[in-house]
């Protein structure tokens, strides 16, 4: 039997089923953990965060369109709260422009899944994650850990598609740079 | 049950947790569309505003004339009111970011986007009657009066509006609409139309004046609908005497 999408069980707790939004905090709490450790690069206070990333997905969620993916809704209140967390340690560099989503980018092809990394290169590709910067970092841990489309990463970023290419490509440039500082 | 889902859902049965209604969400969505609304209608108002000065002043045609014009159209820029619309299409923007169709593109394209519609709008705007009925009815109020009478009624001193009274061997006499007469110098440098001009025929000359005389850069024809309503600082000296030929028809 085919398991029922997560926008439909969101329709059934926007119907009143409340109950049914447990199955959603089941598919979704160790995703977003997994993403809050490696964008934070800390274990700290993770679970309050996606406790309360749950929260407000709850409260909020008449504001979710059902026709579109539930994914990129709930990872873009997540980010959200992982960015709040960054900026009260002051770790989030403010800008009111970024030059990566002013001008029009190359658009920059999604690569193939055979060129998705292998599980040795992802954890050596963790070890090196916190020497980037958040705008790089977290369109690289969507893409490469929690395999998201650069269509859905756009979404939960809110930047433009072409931009998340470029910075998934500047991100392995500067983690390549680090690599090869640590072992020449 | 981790420990996450075991809080969460508990404060669901408590009934600590609210979904809030659909309609908080129709409601601040509308509210956000009617802002966007009201700051896009005083964006188009505020661009067709600067045309409105610059077409009624005649400093929207200088630049026709060559760097020079160029530069007195840059300086006669109403720069406040420039600076006020960065600052809408700033604002605009950054309300529209939370909008697929805005944020999916490059920040550059969506501005472009931006600017170009409400232009268009300004230029409509510019052309009807709303700006000379507006200032009518608001030149003697206190802020949006004080505005009207800054940048409508004060045009750049090298730029002057009148009509052709009678032609003179050094150029012509030009009666501004205020009733001023003016020495008009007519030299091999200063650009004009390829046809003939015409007494009587409204024009803009671009070019200094001292005691009377305007040594002339440019001259265009002016559509008279431009100046209508328009009041001029009664402050012009009177003419000399002239000394060139100008070829104008009688």
């Amino acid at each position: 039997m085919r398991e029922e999408t997560d926008e439909a069980v969101a329709r059934r707790v926007q119907a009143g089923d409340a109950d049914a939004f447990g199955i959603l905090i089941e598919r979704y709490e160790t995703r977003l953990k997994r993403y809050g450790w490696r964008f934070l690069n800390t274990k700290e206070d993770i679970e309050d965060m996606v406790q309360d990333v749950f929260i407000k997905a709850y409260t909020n969620i008449h504001s979710f369109n059902a026709n579109r993916r539930f994914s990129p809704w709930i990872y873009r209140i997540a980010h959200n709260e992982f960015v709040n967390a960054l900026r009260k340690q002051s770790r989030y560099p403010q800008s009111f422009f970024d030059p990566d989503t002013i001008l029009p980018q190359l658009v920059a092809k999604e690569t193939t899944d055979g060129e998705r990394l292998d599980a040795e290169l992802k954890e050596a590709i963790e070890a090196s994650l916190e020497t980037l910067a958040p705008k790089y970092r977290a369109p690289l841990v969507l893409y490469f850990y929690e395999e998201m489309s650069y269509q859905d990463i756009a979404n939960v970023l809110k930047i433009p598609t072409a931009t998340v290419g470029v910075r998934i490509k500047r991100a392995k440039e500067k983690l390549q740079k680090a690599y090869n500082q640590i072992a020449p | 049950m981790s420990d996450v889902k075991h809080t969460v859902m508990e404060k669901i049965s408590r009934g600590d947790l609210t979904m809030r209604p659909r309609w908080h969400f129709v409601v601040a969505s509308s509210v956000a569309m009617f802002a966007l609304f009201l700051l896009a209608f005083w964006l188009v108002y505020l661009e067709s505003l600067i045309i409105f000065f610059m077409q009624g002043t005649g400093v929207a045609y200088v630049p026709v004339f060559g760097v020079h014009g160029v530069l007195v159209f840059l300086y006669s820029l109403p720069w406040l009111l420039v600076l006020l619309t960065a600052i809408f299409v700033y604002v605009i923007q950054r309300v529209m970011h939370r909008y697929a169709f805005c944020y999916s593109r490059p920040m550059v394209l969506s501005i472009v986007a931006l600017i170009g519609f409400s232009m268009l709008g300004a230029l409509m705007l510019a052309k009807s009657e709303l700006h000379y009925t507006v200032l009518e009815r608001v030149k003697e109020r206190p802020v949006l009066g004080m505005v009207y009478r800054q940048y409508g009624l004060k045009p750049h001193q090298e730029v002057h509006i009148g009509t052709i009274g009678s032609t003179t061997n050094a150029g012509f006499i030009l009666e501004s609409r205020t009733g001023e007469i003016y020495q008009v110098l007519v030299s091999d440098r200063t650009r004009s139309p390829r046809e003939r001009l015409e007494l009587g025929e409204t024009v803009l000359i671009l070019g200094a004046h001292d005691a009377g005389t305007i040594e002339a850069r440019g001259i265009k024809r002016f559509e008279v609908r431009h100046i209508q309503h328009r009041l001029q600082r009664d402050d012009r000296p009177l003419p000399l005497p002239l000394t060139v030929p100008i070829e104008i028809n009688p």
